[in-house]
């Protein structure tokens, strides 16, 4: 390990970087949960667990957590089907292959922002394109609010796995085209049909990549707030709104910092753990 | 005749998958060549197309064609230079601190190597909304707040450690013997990186620029919650101005469009110089590059 002291002068300034800049804020606002502390007279009174207990009792975290499970779970499902029927698509000897290439990677090159702001000017009921398609085609006589109470999460994750699963095709494309074209052949030649030839011959090939895509779907998701911000602004209501929109709602729009940082802090351990069985899982199955 | 037809769904498939490509970003290329009342009287193509919304967003017409509408195209403007300024020192700084680090973890026999690359990327981990209540206090605290400054330094939280995983890959994958017989020549560590080494990795080295360039320019919430309402903020940031609550009530759709278009293109440009490396580089981590 002759190297150790040449790695070391290299690396820890960045180490020390990300201690400044990230771990000790989040020292701080663990620091803030167990605390009163607030924008209103900004007491700092030590209150223990107690912004943590509240947490279990509040009605609209109970709401923003089932939103938020519908959001990653319809996500997640959208991206599996989306992103492997992108990748077997782009697998076949298309003419003009890697023309429909480069159009299939255009939602990818959005921002999570810019993919918000085109759903709204999709989906808008004044002069969204949706509508304005059914309006010309005389389907309907009034622009539609699609962003109801009903559907709103459901356009969110629609328009979320638009902007996921073009990488996720990508990553499934790059393990489809190591399979060797003699499996499929003889598959076809025991007369073995197209859905079984799906299971026994393509799926064990691309098995990791798609795992990989649905577990950082996953993670991505769960954390996401600017989709929610700007597409619906969690409404109508709180209809749409996510834990995460929530947490951010309760720091700087009812100044409640000490509930906030608790409810920011459940969310993150809730992620943690999800995130570190799916990584023991990938390790395993390696 | 089965073949005919299989290909006849496949070309079936290949429309659909373009439809559902590009059919929103469709929506706002064309709103944006068009007026407002034209957009909202439900045309599918503009009628009249003209580039008037970019020659008010760039501040060559002073009137909307709505009204005037007060400071708004000045904000965005100011918001495109601040973008480009921090975007331009955000992959400056992370190049100039992720290459050696990238090196060493790709490269030496260190001790204690997964330790470092665990403290490094812990971070990427967290959910941005733990970190934005501590984020705004300790930012506050530090007068940076509202800075170019500011906003620079919590970008780079991110693409430090991002570049440096995806830089480490890059390393560790190149061949051994060149720096090696490098080294045997008598070349001194730094010479052997230098000569053998930076020339061999220059295209992971271009495209982790372009990944950091990107971050930064798609960036909205760390800079919305570091730059909102200052004059730092960004051009992500002073697009909140058009987002009314409730729908349908943008103050101005079509300058809106033009403003997201702009957004848009630029990173598709960018991101298509990156697409033929996604690949070669093993980028997992893709959602932080299209946050």
């Amino acid at each position: 390990m002759a190297d150790t002291p040449t790695g070391l002068a290299l690396v820890l300034p960045l180490i020390i970087l990300e201690f400044v800049v990230a771990l000790y804020p989040m020292g701080y606002s663990f620091w803030l949960s167990i605390h009163n502390a607030g924008l209103i007279g900004g007491i700092q009174q030590y209150v223990g667990l107690a912004n943590y207990a509240k947490v279990f009792t509040d009605p609209f975290v109970v709401d923003a957590t089932m939103v938020s499970l519908r959001f990653v779970a319809e996500v997640v499902a959208l991206v599996f089907f989306i992103g492997m029927g992108l990748a077997l698509l782009l697998n076949e000897p298309l003419p003009g292959r890697s023309f429909l290439k480069v159009i299939i990677i255009i939602p990818w090159a959005l921002s999570e922002f810019a993919m918000a702001i085109a759903g709204r000017f999709f989906l808008d009921s004044g002069y969204g394109f949706l509508n304005s398609i059914l309006l010309d085609l005389h389907l309907e006589k009034y622009g539609f609010l699609f962003l109801d109470q009903q559907n709103s999460v459901e356009w969110m994750s629609i328009f979320y796995a638009w902007n996921f699963a073009p990488i996720g095709a990508f990553f499934i494309l790059s393990s489809l085209q190591t399979i060797p074209e003699d499996l499929y052949k003889a598959a076809k030649m025991d007369g073995a049909s197209i859905f079984s030839r799906f299971r026994k011959v393509t799926f064990p090939y691309v098995r990791y990549s798609v795992l990989i895509t649905l577990v950082l779907a996953t993670i991505q998701a769960a954390g996401s707030v600017v989709t929610a911000f700007t597409l619906t602004g969690g409404g109508p209501g709180n209809a749409s709104e996510p834990i995460t929109l929530y947490a951010f709602t309760v720091f700087f729009d009812e100044g409640n910092y000490g509930y906030g940082s608790a409810i920011s802090w459940l969310t993150l351990a809730c992620i943690a753990v999800a995130t570190t069985s799916y990584f023991l899982l990938l390790a395993r199955r390696k | 005749m089965v073949s005919t037809r299989r290909k006849c769904t496949l070309y079936f498939l290949a429309l659909v998958a373009v439809v559902w490509s590009i059919s929103p970003v469709y929506e706002m290329f064309s709103a944006s060549f068009m007026n407002p009342k034209e957009l909202i009287s439900h045309n599918l193509f503009p009628p009249t197309p003209n580039i008037n919304n970019y020659l008010r967003l760039f501040g060559f017409i002073t009137t909307t064609a709505g009204g005037q509408i007060f400071g708004l195209t000045a904000q965005v403007d100011e918001g495109l230079t601040n973008s480009a300024i921090v975007a331009i020192l955000v992959m400056t700084i992370t190049m100039a601190a992720t290459i050696p680090a990238g090196y060493a973890l790709g490269r030496l026999r260190l001790r204690g190597r997964t330790a470092m690359v665990g403290l490094l990327l812990g971070s990427r981990t967290l959910p941005p909304v733990s970190v934005a209540l501590p984020y705004y206090f300790y930012f506050t605290a530090l007068h940076i707040r509202g800075t170019i400054i500011g906003v620079t330094i919590i970008q780079m939280s991110i693409t430090i450690p991002l570049v440096a995983w995806v830089l480490m890959g890059f390393f560790s994958a190149l061949p051994r013997d060149i720096e090696m017989s490098a080294r045997m020549d008598g070349c001194t560590r730094f010479q052997a990186f230098r000569r053998a080494l930076l020339p061999l990795a220059a295209p992971g080295i271009a495209a982790s620029a372009v990944i950091a360039f990107l971050f930064s320019w798609n960036d909205f919430f760390y800079s919305w919650l570091i730059s909102s309402g200052s004059p730092a903020q960004t051009f992500n940031t002073s697009l909140t101005a058009f987002l009314g609550q409730a729908s349908g009530s943008a103050p101005d759709p079509t300058i809106f469009a033009a403003a997201v278009v702009v957004q848009v293109v630029v990173a598709i440009v960018v991101a298509g110089i990156l697409q033929k490396y996604i690949t070669s580089l093993k980028i997992i981590d893709p959602g932080t590059v299209a946050q």
